[in-house]
């Protein structure tokens, strides 16, 4: 592989295709091949992020709630909040708006399932320590939504109605989180709807 | 009429001779590009760019997420290929329809990714990503739909990202000066990019749709941007915020008046140009000044002085800004601009009707003011349209005789 110029101008003889020698055929501009590898890259990265976000983080299940029954899925997105268990904690929690505030995640005393519901409350980025997971309050809304394929939203409407949905989060130790899953009455989605 | 139909003409007329025919129609077809070629395969790219982006909206649910994302990589392997190979065989529609479509894949890759673990987060935030990775790749696109649809997607973002931190940073009235100052800025920047003595010798392209796009801001400004008087100014809103961006956009005028000068330049030699010629283009140049002043003032102006909503003045200060571009244009004998001028002229003052409509009384006074004014302006610019095209084409015709004949006595 050898450097070349880039070709930034068409030849104004023929824009199409030039009578440029066969040698030329072999060579790649470097600088070309950064600029192509670039987002390339940046793609793998965003995969090998998620995946690490979901092999190692701890899980939680959370239970959903919709905003309003006719308001439920909007699109291909199912909308939803989260219906976090409040801690007993009579410790001042921070404004969720406050940049430095933290979701802390709890185990609840006796709860030794693989992926407990958690008590939930606001804490300043100095007392994440106490936290069994930790994540920035600024990131919840990104958990307010689920991706669901277009053919599947009327019968998810209905099952999300009749059933219990929770979603599975997967919180990293350096407080990336990410939705691991849909529940409906503890099954993924995907099960749960294919008898619908 | 073609240049075919044109040379038949004036070979029948006895203006030129057979040889000079064949030359003529030899260097023609030499230099013709096949924009209709280019339009169909950049329109075919957008297609394609596009479906990727529907293909992952509809989610294919009965694919794996493994296939999905490792087809996708595939995907974006072929296409680097596909490009290189096509760059080092010079094929350059070939590269520049397929950078475009590796500008739609990212796009779509990127939703893709975020759509399979549920990433969520903000469309602005996911535009950077997109930008910011594409963009040294895009930089090498060079046809002017390529570059056209590249800087779309950078202004894009852009806009989606500054509009976010305004939001983040301030809110409420403030908004207002600092959206105004980010789109005079961003305009002043791509009249400056197109105008750059670099950027027009190494990428023509990228200069032409730079100009462009700031040329449709520069509208915005000098129509939209005057609307800022009807806006109740008071003490409490003008601050440090408001003032900053007073002087913010004070500089950029100062560059809107060099890229002015620029183009007041387009056609003239400093080292040829006659001590007349200096004297006139000088005079333009404060003209021109003048104007760019006028529209700052009218941009940011209003929302640095403390004042009521004005009904008039607006009115005023927009006719004043079009007049004065309106002579501009004469004196350059841009016909073009001339004509631009007048019309929005016109539209204004058809605006008024709407803005005096209150009581019956004012309201009737107020159509048949505007109608008059309307028809005084119609017959104007019909007069004087035709009275200044005329004499521009004189002008324009002297100059190029004036060059002829300076060119034949050069030995």
């Amino acid at each position: 592989m050898s450097e070349t110029q880039p070709n930034t101008q068409a030849d104004p003889q023929s824009p199409m295709q030039s009578q440029a020698p066969v040698a030329a055929a072999t060579t790649f501009n470097v600088r070309l091949v950064i600029a192509l590898l670039l987002p390339l890259v940046a793609l793998v990265l965003l995969i090998v992020r998620a995946e690490l976000v979901l092999k190692q983080g701890r899980r939680w299940t959370v239970a959903i709630t919709g905003y309003d029954p006719r308001d439920l899925i909007r699109g291909h997105y199912l909308q939803f909040r989260l219906k976090w268990k409040p801690a007993s904690s009579l410790d001042e929690q921070c404004p969720s708006t406050s940049e430095d505030c933290y979701l802390c995640l709890e185990r609840q005393g006796g709860d030794t399932s693989a992926r407990p519901e958690p008590t939930m409350r606001r804490v300043y980025s100095y007392q994440t320590k106490q936290c069994d997971s930790a994540f920035p309050a600024a990131t919840e809304e990104n958990l307010h939504k689920y991706f669901i394929p277009e053919d599947k939203g009327a019968v998810l409407e209905r099952a999300i109605r009749e059933k219990e949905a929770s979603l599975v989060l997967a919180v990293s130790a350096t407080g990336e989180v990410v939705i691991k899953d849909l529940l409906l009455n503890d099954e993924p989605w995907t099960q749960a709807i294919k008898h619908e | 009429m073609n240049v075919q139909q044109k040379l038949r003409q004036w070979q029948q007329a006895g203006l030129i001779e057979a040889p000079q025919v064949q030359a003529i129609l030899l260097y023609e077809q030499q230099r013709a590009r096949p924009y209709g070629f280019y339009a169909l395969g950049g329109l075919g790219a957008l297609a394609i760019g596009i479906g990727l982006l529907s293909l992952v909206a509809a989610n294919w649910a009965d694919i794996s997420a493994s296939t999905k994302l490792g087809l996708d990589l595939v995907l974006g392997l072929l296409l680097a290929l596909g490009i290189l190979r096509a760059d080092a065989r010079r094929s350059l529609f070939a590269r520049e329809v397929l950078l475009v479509i590796l500008m739609g894949y990212v796009g779509a890759s990127i939703g893709l990714v975020s759509q399979i673990y549920q990433l969520g987060g903000r469309v602005e935030h996911a535009l950077l990503l997109w930008t910011m990775v594409t963009l040294p790749a895009m930089l090498y696109l060079v046809t002017p739909l390529g570059t056209m649809v590249a800087l779309l997607m950078v202004l894009m973002t852009w806009f989606a990202n500054v509009a976010e931190l305004i939001r983040t940073v301030l809110g409420g009235y403030h908004e207002i000066a600092l959206a105004g100052t980010v789109a005079y800025v961003t305009t002043v920047a791509l009249l400056a990019l197109g105008s750059a003595r670099l950027v027009l010798l190494k990428r023509p392209a990228l200069a032409r749709s730079a100009m462009r796009l700031g040329t449709l801001g520069l509208l915005q400004l000098a129509t939209v941007g005057q609307l800022g008087f009807y806006v109740h100014t008071q003490w409490r809103d003008v601050n440090h915020v408001t003032y900053g961006c007073a002087v913010i956009v004070a500089l950029a005028a100062g560059v809107l008046w060099w890229v002015a000068r620029r183009w007041l330049g387009r056609h003239a030699d400093p080292a040829t140009a006659s001590a007349a010629t200096k004297r006139e283009h000088e005079a333009s140049s404060l003209w021109l000044g003048l104007v760019v002043a006028v529209l700052t003032l009218g941009c940011i102006g209003p929302l640095v002085v403390e004042h009521a909503t004005l009904r008039l003045l607006p009115a005023l200060w927009f006719l004043l800004l079009w007049s004065l571009t309106g002579y501009v244009a004469m004196r350059q004998r841009s016909f073009g601009l001339f004509r631009t001028a007048t019309a929005m002229i016109a539209i204004r003052l058809l605006i008024v009707y709407f803005e005096v409509i209150g009581s019956l009384a004012a309201s009737g006074l107020g159509m048949i003011l505007g109608g008059a004014l309307t028809l005084l302006a119609a017959w104007l610019w019909r007069k004087k349209t035709l009275e200044v095209g005329g004499r521009m084409a004189l002008a324009k015709a002297a100059e190029a005789e004036a060059l002829t004949g300076s060119e034949g006595e050069t030995p």
